[in-house]
């Protein structure tokens, strides 16, 4: 975990070094992405009314893990199946890692952000969402870095890679549904063959 | 609360008198707009039929009240004008009036109006004229087929509906006239149309026009027409219209000087709209569908207007911002005190008249305690009395627990009596975003200038802390170095 917040300090020097000594745990990046899906919940449940859309809507915590979970999963696979075609020396822990911790500043201000939405008022808006943006950003610039560098790029091939790694996503989200609707419709296909045959035989 | 709320309702049902229709009114709630129990606001009171009045009434189209109170009502079948004392008694009958020194007679007329001088102009449909007459049945002036480029060749002049505001302008709706109301001069000169719909060319229909040749474009509408169904003047002299076409954005308009619609559309549950029926059935076995279509329009005292809905028989009242107050009236042959077919709405004295041609009646809706409770309030709130008018708001959220604009308005006049916690407690319950933020800034602002010097005292300590411990370090290193050396 000190390497965590290392590499929040230094995310260049950082990544390099995690890849170089090998010192990665999928561990860690298992306790940042909980500690994650926390912070998202704490920001829905006690953001001020004013700024709280969702206030009258019940929290289903599986819905919001997924919210958190599913994209940082999505992008570790649709990464690293790329990358491993074009040359990328990244493992997919290394991939793991980098996203969970290039989740750490959207954590924090996912935890600062409620307590100060109780001190402004709705024509105050503006810094709050000044503040959601800067988060925002923070952690893409950490995980486009942390990417370059565990994957030894350089920066055009690894706008290159990111590009086809959303198209990638893209395919991912697609084949999935796809299965399932095709599944969904194999399970009723057999299930009208059960009743058929209870109703005859 | 379901079952509170419907003891509620049955407890309200008992105490009242008559209950002969469901009342409701929309809530903004997680899962929509939902039409939700209300208690009866207006009940019809009496109903004057032709033995009641003293005069055989045949198709009524139109009513009003001068200002000693006595009551015309526009008979279109029996082609004369009825007058009745206050007390609803029939005075006199204008079945023929003085024309140049002949005696002329009305043929189905369908609008009257009263004027400042307290002559009286009639929509002589039949005839296709507009009539305006003394108080002896002497005609003053007469509009008949008014001549101008912009009405076209083919254009009839089929007067059903009249008014004379208070800058001695006379309007007329004229039957299948698209354009909006027709405006004359006091002496019966057209000037022009007023309340025409504007059209604005958006972004795709300039491209549209770039691309089509220029006979192309000629082909294409012009305007988007209105057909005003009626009208009335409000105290303020401003005009409310209402339109019957169905699929129309604004319905119910009030329209300025220049015939441009400034009504507001700001009720507090963000919809900016006043359309009558929110949630209707867009198909159905009972063959009424669709949304509202109006006939009439009246305003009272305290800026409310009402609406008459011809579909269902529904009155709907709106206050100034556009927020649904109440709704009453139902349709059923048969039942007294229920509409056949509505076509006019007036009030007066705190009542609802409305007329109906179907059954030639005179239906009074007399205020409930609850309307009169609400209507209380509001007066209060336009004098700035807020503890009373608090007051009176939550002595209206006990028998209504669901009218969101009562929490409202009880949440405005606790943030103007400074009782910022309880306004913020209202505001939530009815997700008034913006004015619960308004009192949580009053009420930040209130606890820093409290505990300002509390805050002022710690920072001061601390920055204090700051500079002696540095000064601690600095004398120790100091000494430390001094060791070394």
């Amino acid at each position: 975990m000190k390497q965590a917040f290392y590499i929040l300090r230094h995310p260049i020097y950082g990544h390099w070094e995690m890849k170089r000594d090998n010192t990665g745990r999928y561990t860690d990046g298992i306790v940042i992405l909980v500690i994650a899906v926390a912070a998202s919940i704490f920001n829905r449940q006690a953001r001020a009314f004013v700024f709280n859309m969702s206030y009258n809507v019940p929290l289903d915590i599986l819905k919001q893990a997924a919210k958190v979970v599913l994209p940082v999963m999505l992008f570790c696979v649709s990464n690293w199946a790329v990358t491993t075609l074009y040359d990328g020396n990244g493992t997919f822990k290394d991939v793991f890692l980098v996203c969970c911790y290039s989740l750490l500043p959207l954590i924090f201000f996912r935890l600062a952000t409620p307590i100060l939405s109780h001190l402004l008022t709705l024509n105050e808006a503006l810094y709050l969402n000044l503040i959601d943006m800067a988060s925002y950003v923070w952690t893409g610039v950490m995980l486009f870095v942390g990417i370059k560098e565990v994957h030894e790029y350089e920066a055009g091939k690894m706008l290159l890679t990111l590009l086809i790694t959303a198209l990638g996503a893209a395919i991912i989200v697609f084949v999935f549904l796809l299965f399932f609707s095709l599944l969904q419709e194999l399970g009723s296909f057999a299930y009208s063959i059960y009743r058929e045959l209870s109703l005859r035989v | 609360m379901l079952v509170a709320l419907s003891l509620l309702t049955l407890y309200l049902s008992s105490a009242m008198a008559v209950d002969s229709y469901r009342s409701y009114l929309y809530s903004t709630t997680d899962e929509g707009t939902l039409d939700v129990a209300a208690p009866q606001a207006f009940i019809p009171g009496k109903v004057y039929g032709s033995k009641q009045l003293g005069v055989q009434l045949g198709s009524p189209e139109d009513l009003l009240f001068d200002k000693e109170g006595n009551l015309y009502i526009c008979d279109a079948k029996a082609n004369a004008i009825y007058v009745f004392s206050p007390e609803l008694k029939h005075i006199r009958t204008i079945d023929e009036f003085d024309n140049m020194g002949n005696m002329d007679r009305f043929s189905s007329p369908s609008g009257i109006c009263l004027d400042e001088d307290n002559n009286l102009y009639v929509a002589d449909y039949g005839r296709q004229r507009v009539v305006e007459l003394s108080q002896d049945a002497r005609a003053l002036m007469i509009i008949e087929n008014p001549q101008a480029e912009i009405l076209g060749k083919s254009f009839v002049f089929q007067p059903q509906k009249v008014l004379a505001d208070k800058t001695n302008r006379i309007f007329v709706l004229s039957k299948n006239t698209g354009e909006g109301m027709l405006q004359f001069t006091k002496t019966g000169s057209f000037l022009g149309f007023f309340g025409s719909n504007t059209v604005s060319a958006g972004i795709f229909d300039r491209i549209w026009k770039w691309i089509m040749t220029e006979e192309q474009s000629s082909k294409l509408t012009q305007f988007v027409p209105v057909e005003y169904t009626n009208f009335s003047l409000d105290d303020k002299g401003f005009i409310y219209a209402v339109t019957k076409v169905s699929d129309v954005n604004h319905p119910i308009r009030r329209l300025n000087l220049f015939g441009g619609d400034v009504l507001v559309r700001q009720p507090i549950d963000g919809s900016k709209q006043v359309v009558g029926d929110v949630s209707y059935p867009y198909a159905g076995v009972s063959g009424i569908t669709g949304p509202s279509s109006f006939v009439d329009i009246a305003s009272d005292s305290l800026g409310n207007y009402y609406a008459l809905d011809d579909k269902r028989g529904r009155v709907f009242s709106y206050d100034e911002e556009g927020n649904l107050l109440c709704v009453f009236g139902s349709l059923s042959s048969g039942q007294t005190g229920s509409f056949e077919s509505p076509s006019a709405i007036c009030c007066h004295d705190g009542k609802v008249y409305a007329l109906d041609r179907s059954t030639a009646e005179l239906i009074v809706f007399e205020p409930t305690e609850y309307w009169t409770t609400m209507m209380k309030a509001m007066e209060a709130y336009y004098e700035q009395d807020f503890e009373k008018s608090l007051e009176l708001w939550e002595k209206i959220i006990s028998r209504n627990i669901n009218f969101d604009l009562a929490y409202y308005k009880a949440g405005f006049c606790l943030y103007r009596l400074g009782q910022y916690e309880k306004a913020m407690e209202y505001y939530k319950l009815v997700n008034a975003r913006e004015a619960y933020s308004d009192s949580s800034a009053k009420l930040n602002r209130l606890n820093l200038n409290r505990d300002f010097a509390y805050i002022a005292l710690s920072a001061a300590v601390c920055a204090l802390a700051f500079v002696v411990i540095s000064v601690i370090r600095r004398r120790r290193r100091g000494k430390f170095d001094r060791g070394s050396v």
